[in-house]
């Protein structure tokens, strides 16, 4: 043992420096160890069995100091136990230890300003510097810690605050950190470490138990402190494996709140640091951070499975303590601390997506801009603001005019359709009166629609129910805003998409207004074609997607690609499943050409991820309905089958894209003979090409489907599909390859001479470019003149609906039409039959006893006939007008009815006069639903957390 | 030289090639691929069906039920109530079993053994009501006869119970005087309104809206308690729950000044179910000393109306009748005795431009009879014989010629005579069976184009009287019923 010359009376300070592996520090350690202006009276160094040569790097550098060896298993706390043993005995409270890591290098004045705060504040016992981080140097790391509810480590600072002395104010805290801690020696003795703390939060232990102990901990600025924290960014080698650090962290946190925590409040924090924990788990989970879920669990049950730990611990304490817990309550974070932290971290989640979206942005500018900007940028334009405001940017930007002209053209064409009611018609059933009702559609196991069903519900319900929640649970409004907005939202898609693929601003906006006019111009939005209208709104978002699917893209881009390529694949087949093998066709072209050529690498998996994941991320219905509807519900797109408003599908029709009664075929003959002249040209071929192969996929499935006709099994006439989908992707890739081709047409067809095929050029360019022009102004013009309307969607009277709503069994029987051309009837519990609701009404097969007596009804009804209505739960029977007169004569007259009140003039209703029973409904409900439920659940949490943008973990 | 110096000399090669060479290959496939796509679409796409289906299925009858006239018989009545179960036409099966019970229409009947093609007596008693199920079901009929021999005839069907009846030629006066006889077979009750309709309009009655008739009960109305001292009535049934059947028994001095003591003539008169623009009156009485037509308005508009005679030769308009103008809510007696041909059997056609009901009533000696509005026969329809009178059945065609079959039976089945009638188009035509036949069956002409045929059974020669033929119930057109997606 050495004594350096004494520089203050009265105060005697041990220097106690603890060493593990840190020859990468220690140098510098010891140096300012040794430039301490105020030396203190003794250093003793322990090394805990480094492997490296730090225990020679001290001794050289502190030939005079007591350098002790501990054993490589030795914790911090038993450590500085061996130094302190190796001391003389405690000569009076103002023999002090001042406490040293390898990585923690003292200011040349750290101790002088330590001491200077001891002796002006005599009460303190433990004294802490200002940490500040190593090898920054300016950013403040610690200037006193405590603890919150959570377990977290409080230091008050933002992160990576730099020191402006912002904080500088010597004040009572919880606990210091030991690197730099200056403390009594006869408090530490007394105290000592935890031995269950062997590397982390022992600190704040110490600090907290010193301060039940009527101890008091300050800390002071004016001393500073630089430090690694190697352990804690596990850059040291360590007997703990990397993966430990975390968990250790947290197992420390959770351990010393419990066993510091006041006794009252031990349940409570029991629970509550659970179940922080399990929500923790959980958001880890879900920025993709699976690592630090499990060092988060690993640290809770540590510490929960073991919890004599505790309890020994606390009886410890509780003998040392002389403060009563709530005395030292302000010196721990205030309450509302983790929820801040809650936001903090939610907001960061946003911002790292607005960065990538940035991101995304600057490196398409980037590409953008590098052929017109080559050279050297000076470094004041660099730093310029990029422009004047938004409006400005707004107004000198086209795509903004476009965009606005849509918008306003799509208030014009809705000029029929706005006003009270709810919009429907067509194919298109009106929207249920809450996003709720689309949530327990989706959830129930059991529909109660017709005499009962187990139907899996369609899979665009889920969407629909999302996008109404958001919409503040108005289900009316995502109906509105799909159909009267579909051009502008189409075309801002298509814009985008067009973008990155032809990098031409003027050829993307022609694209865009072209592909976005096609909602109304095949008819879809006029005759309320759900799949279509959503289809289209989908389909750029989703080729934008497996747009980096290709080999030139880096891995984990790819990877992401394939995931958010699932997510979009599964939007667009829910509503058109016939999408599902669309994408299995190109899928195998991309194979099969991909193949041919170079970096197929991973090309399989990229293509099969998206294709297989949609399965699953439909799942109750992409397997159940096999089983209920029949395998044709695969076809069908969103909406009613409408076989009054099908027409065969001709040639033309296919060929122009008018599936149904839209513009004129002719407007799109613009764009079609841009698209084969497209493939003339020589440099874009290959892509152009690509987008062919999509056309002539969309267009052989087309003929295949058309050539049949289908039914599912609560409507078994087979009808013809609605290709409305099919066509629409023809026109899109149609659309796309005379963008890519038209890309700097201007240039080329000015900058050589073709002979006569520059005229043909121009012509060519001239009606491509007119083409999206005529049909918007078409779309204008005629407005939204189709079976789509807004009305009046109930005509129930509402106490039917209210029994109804009451108590299932009081179905309303719905019958109409005529004796020559033949009774429908609908049984319903609800107001009506509402979007969504119509892919769980019940096989023909299911309802043939209900058939049967509404035959018998029509025909020459019987009072056995009324009482099984009663069996099936039909409480009224309700004949919209015009009612048929036969069937009022005959329910006018059976015996077991009574006339009821009807909503309006020549509609007809009854009562059953007997109670309903509802005891003939097929009972039992789908157990395997609420599993497939749960899978799908899991499935889409699982596939949006992957197709999320990585986090940058930062530390 | 090496791999990569091979490759230069071939694309080098290559490059001097024509044009179209094999960069043309893959546009040019693919865009053919797409127009054969195309022409795929065209020639084989399918056409869509109609969701409405326009076939209705039809299925035969396992159900039948009606009831006669519940009077009982007057002094010098004889009464006679006759059930038949006609041979089924070729194209329908009816099955075998079955039940058939008659009996009061508060009893649960008794049960009757009848074989198909016979007829059989049964009580007049309380109705009776008949209930038939199975293979009884299918072509079951019922005459009631009330018969004061040479006198006085009146036969009336046994209808089934429905919820609208619509009666034209009732009285509440004193030489005619009419009772509603109102019988409810269900287990629920039914509840009716009685409107009438007198010459000066809409008759205002009392008491008459929301009449219960108890389940298995009978309820009789007489029209002169709710609309006395009116001599010529229309008379509506209307049930709003419930179904009934109606019938009126009408009794009418056919010469009220020259024996003031007669007995009246009693007649059942036919009821029709709704009032309609076009009418077809048949069962005119070949013989006949007095018509007098009488057509009732229920609408709101007045009403002209038309009349023709389907005579023997076609249809014509008679000379001297003019259009006949009937007010709303009134009913209007037109004097046929000029106006009508002699010694031909006759029907009526009507038409209006707002639906009316109508009848003709026809007296001869002391007894009178109702010409009443018929359908096109849709099937087989029967009526009964009464021995030792004239019976006739007369046939009017539509405006096609058609044929349809006459064959008369005995009781036991047996077949005794028959025809095959020849009508011309908007004519018609008459025949009378042979004695010892029972009843009749007149089953129209099921060929492809021929046309419709619509008649009636007059009864004269003692007595005066006439049912209109209706189809029996073997098929039921069961119209097409499909649960519907919204």
């Amino acid at each position: 043992m050495t004594t350096l010359p004494p520089a203050a009376r009265g105060a005697s300070v041990t220097a106690l420096l603890v060493s593990h592996e840190g020859s990468r520090w220690l140098p510098a350690v010891l140096g300012g160890l040794s430039g301490q202006t105020r030396a203190p009276d003794r250093v003793v160094a322990v090394d805990t069995g480094s492997t490296d040569e730090s225990p020679r790097l001290v001794r050289e550098a502190l030939p005079r100091a007591l350098l002790l060896e501990a054993p490589a298993t030795s914790a911090y706390g038993a450590a500085v136990r061996a130094g302190l043993d190796a001391l003389p005995a405690v000569d009076g409270p103002d023999e002090w230890v001042w406490l040293l890591h390898d990585d923690s290098n003292p200011a040349p004045d750290a101790l002088e300003q330590l001491l200077a705060a001891a002796e002006s504040d005599p009460s303190a016992d433990l004294l802490g510097p200002k940490l500040r981080e190593w090898p920054s140097l300016r950013r403040l790391l610690e200037v006193g810690v405590t603890v919150s509810g959570t377990g977290r480590r409080e230091t008050g600072l933002e992160r990576g605050e730099y020191d402006q002395g912002q904080h500088d104010r010597t004040r009572d805290v919880l606990a210091v950190n030991t690197a730099g801690m200056l403390v009594r020696r006869s408090v530490l003795e007394s105290l000592g470490f935890d031995r269950r703390l062997p590397l982390f939060g022992n600190d704040l232990d110490l600090g907290w138990r010193a301060a039940r102990a009527g101890h008091r901990t300050i800390v002071v600025p004016d001393a500073v402190v630089f430090h690694v924290e190697a352990a804690h960014r596990g850059v040291r080698p360590h007997q703990i494996g990397p993966a430990g650090y975390q968990r250790g962290e947290r197992a420390a946190a959770i351990y010393t709140l419990l066993v510091n925590g006041s006794s009252l409040a031990l349940p409570f924090m029991v629970v509550r640091l659970f179940l922080g924990s399990i929500v923790r788990v959980l958001g880890l989970l879900l920025v993709r951070a699976p690592g630090e879920a499990v060092d988060e669990l690993a640290g809770l049950v540590a510490t929960y499975l073991r919890p004599w730990r505790v309890l020994s611990g606390r009886r410890a304490r509780r003998r040392a303590s002389v403060v009563p817990a709530r005395e030292v309550r302000h010196l721990l974070a205030p309450p509302w601390m983790p929820y801040r932290h809650g936001l903090d971290f939610l907001s960061d989640i946003a911002s790292a997506v607005v960065l990538q979206a940035g991101d995304v942005t600057a490196a398409r500018r980037a590409r953008n801009a590098a052929p017109a900007e080559t050279g050297p940028v000076s470094e004041e334009s660099q730093n310029l603001p990029e422009d004047t405001g938004l409006l400005a940017r707004l107004v000198s930007n086209p795509a903004a005019w476009v965009f606005t002209g849509l918008l306003v053209a799509a208030l014009l064409a809705a000029r029929g359709l706005v006003g009270t009611g709810t919009l429907f018609g067509g194919a298109l059933l009106p929207a249920p009166g809450s996003a709720m009702d689309w949530w327990h559609l989706h959830l129930a196991t059991r529909h109660d629609t017709g005499v009962g069903s187990t139907s899996p519900v369609a899979p665009y319900v889920l969407p629909l129910a999302v996008v109404g929640t958001v919409l503040l649970g108005k289900a009316w409004l995502v109906v509105d805003v799909l159909f009267l907005l579909a051009v502008p939202l189409a075309a801002f898609g298509a814009y985008r998409f067009l973008l990155r693929v032809t990098t031409s601003l003027p050829m993307s906006l022609w694209g865009a207004v072209a592909y976005g006019v096609l909602p109304v111009v095949t008819g879809a939005v006029q005759e309320g074609r759900l799949g279509t209208v959503v289809g289209t709104l989908v389909l750029p978002w989703l080729a934008h997607a497996a747009l980096f699917l290709g080999p030139e893209h880096d891995q984990d881009r790819r990877r992401r690609a394939a995931w958010r390529t699932s997510l979009w694949l599964a939007l667009l087949v829910a509503f058109v499943p016939a999408a599902w093998l669309i994408a299995l066709l190109v899928a195998v072209v991309a194979l099969a050409v991909g193949l041919r050529g170079r970096g197929t690498q991973g090309l399989a998996a990229a293509v099969a991820t998206p294709l297989v994941a949609t399965l699953v991320l439909l799942l109750p219905w992409s397997v159940a309905t096999w089983t209920h509807q029949g395998a044709a519900s695969w076809l069908f797109e969103a909406g009613l089958p409408a076989p009054r408003l099908a027409q065969q599908l001709t040639a033309w029709a296919a060929l122009t894209g008018r599936p149904g009664a839209g513009a004129p075929g002719w407007m799109a003959l613009g764009v079609l003979l841009a698209a084969v002249v497209a493939l003339v040209r020589p440099d874009t071929r290959a892509a152009v090409l690509r987008a062919w192969a999509v056309l002539v996929v969309a267009l052989g499935l087309t003929a295949v489907l058309a050539a049949g006709t289908f039914s599912t099994a609560n409507a078994p006439t087979g009808q013809p599909l609605f290709l409305g989908f099919p066509l629409v992707l023809a026109q899109a890739a149609a659309i796309t390859a005379a963008a890519l081709a038209g890309t700097g047409i201007r240039r080329r067809l000015s900058g050589s001479s073709f002979g006569w095929r520059q005229p043909f050029g121009v012509l060519v360019v001239v009606l491509a470019a007119v083409a999206p022009v005529v049909s918007t102004l078409w779309w204008v013009w005629s407005g939204s003149d189709g079976p789509l309307d807004r009305g009046r969607a109930t005509t129930i009277p509402t106490y039917m609906t209210d029994a109804a709503a009451a108590d299932p069994v009081d179905g309303i029987l719905v019958v109409q039409g005529s004796r020559e051309r033949g009774f429908t009837y609908v049984l319903t519990r609800t107001p009506g039959v509402r979007l969504g609701d119509d892919s769980v009404l019940p096989s023909t097969e299911d309802q043939a006893a209900l058939t049967h007596f509404v035959e018998d009804l029509a025909t020459a009804p019987e009072p056995s006939d009324v009482a099984g209505l009663t069996g099936l739960g039909v409480a009224y029977v309700y004949a919209p007008r015009p009612a048929d007169i036969g069937l009022v004569g005959n329910l006018d007259s059976v015996s077991g009815l009574s006339t009821g009140s009807a909503g309006r003039p020549g509609d007809r209703a009854w009562q059953v006069e007997a109670a309903p029973t509802g005891a003939d409904r097929p009972s039992g409900s789908d157990a395997l639903r609420g599993w497939l439920l749960g899978l799908q659940g899991i499935a889409v949490v699982v596939v949006a957390v992957l197709a999320a943008p990585t986090r940058k973990v930062g530390r | 030289m090496n791999a990569a110096e091979k490759g230069a000399r071939r694309r080098a090669a290559s490059r001097p090639r024509p044009r179209l060479g094999r960069s043309a290959v893959a546009p040019a496939a693919l865009v053919l691929l797409a127009a054969v796509a195309l022409l795929i679409t065209g020639a084989l796409g399918a056409t869509p069906q109609p969701d409405d289906a326009t076939t209705a299925s039809g299925g035969v009858v396992d159900h039948t039920t009606f009831a006669c006239p519940d009077q009982p018989a007057g002094r010098r009545d004889s009464v006679t109530t006759d059930l038949g179960l006609a041979r089924s036409p070729s194209d329908v099966t009816p099955p075998s079993g079955g039940a058939l019970t008659a009996g009061s229409v508060d009893s649960t009947g008794r049960s009757v053994d009848l074989a198909r093609g016979s007829l059989s007596r049964v009580s007049s008693d309380g109705g009776p009501a008949v209930d038939a199920t199975g293979g009884s079901a299918a072509g079951l009929f019922g005459f009631r006869t009330d018969e004061v021999t040479g006198r006085t005839l009146g036969v009336g069907a046994c209808p089934a119970p429905r919820a609208r009846w619509w009666f034209t030629g009732a009285g509440a006066g004193l030489d005619h005087s009419s009772s509603l006889l109102i019988a409810n077979l269900d287990p629920g009750p039914a509840v009716l309104d009685v409107h009438v309709l007198g010459p000066d309009g809409v008759v205002e009655t009392v008491a008459t809206d929301g009449i219960t008739v108890a389940p298995h009960s009978v309820r009789r109305i007489d029209l002169a308690d709710i609309a006395p001292q009116t001599d010529d009535l229309a008379v509506e049934v209307s049930a709003s729950r419930g179904r009934v059947v109606a019938s009126v028994t009408d009794s009418f001095a056919a010469q009220p000044s020259a024996q003031p003591s007669a007995q009246p003539g009693q007649e059942w008169l036919a009821a029709t179910d709704r009032a309609s623009r076009t009418l077809r009156l048949a069962g005119l009485p070949a013989t006949s000393s007095s018509s007098t037509l009488l057509v009732a308005n229920p609408s709101d508009l007045e009403a002209t109306v038309d009349v023709r005679v389907a005579g023997k030769r076609g249809t014509f308009a008679p000379t001297g009748l003019s259009t006949i103008t009937v007010a709303p809510g009134a009913i209007e007696t037109v004097d046929l005795a000029r106006v009508l041909p002699k010694k031909e059997p006759v029907a009526l056609r009507l038409r209006s431009r707002v639906p009316v009901v109508a009848s003709v009533r026809v007296t001869a000696g002391s007894d009178h009879a109702y010409a009443t509005p018929v359908s096109p026969l849709v099937g087989p329809a029967a009526a009964p014989v009464v021995p030792g009178l004239d019976t006739t059945v007369q046939l009017t065609a539509g405006a096609v010629a058609t044929m349809a079959a006459v064959v008369a039976y005995d009781a036991k089945g047996t077949r005794v005579d028959g025809t095959t009638l020849s009508i011309d188009a908007t004519a018609t035509a008459a025949w009378s069976p042979t004695k010892g036949a029972a009843y009749l069956v007149v089953t129209p002409s099921a060929d492809a184009g021929a046309g419709t045929v619509h008649g009636a059974v007059s009864y004269s020669g003692g007595g005066l009287a006439a049912v209109p033929l209706t189809a029996l119930p073997f098929r039921v057109e069961r119209p097409q019923v499909a649960p519907a997606l919204h």
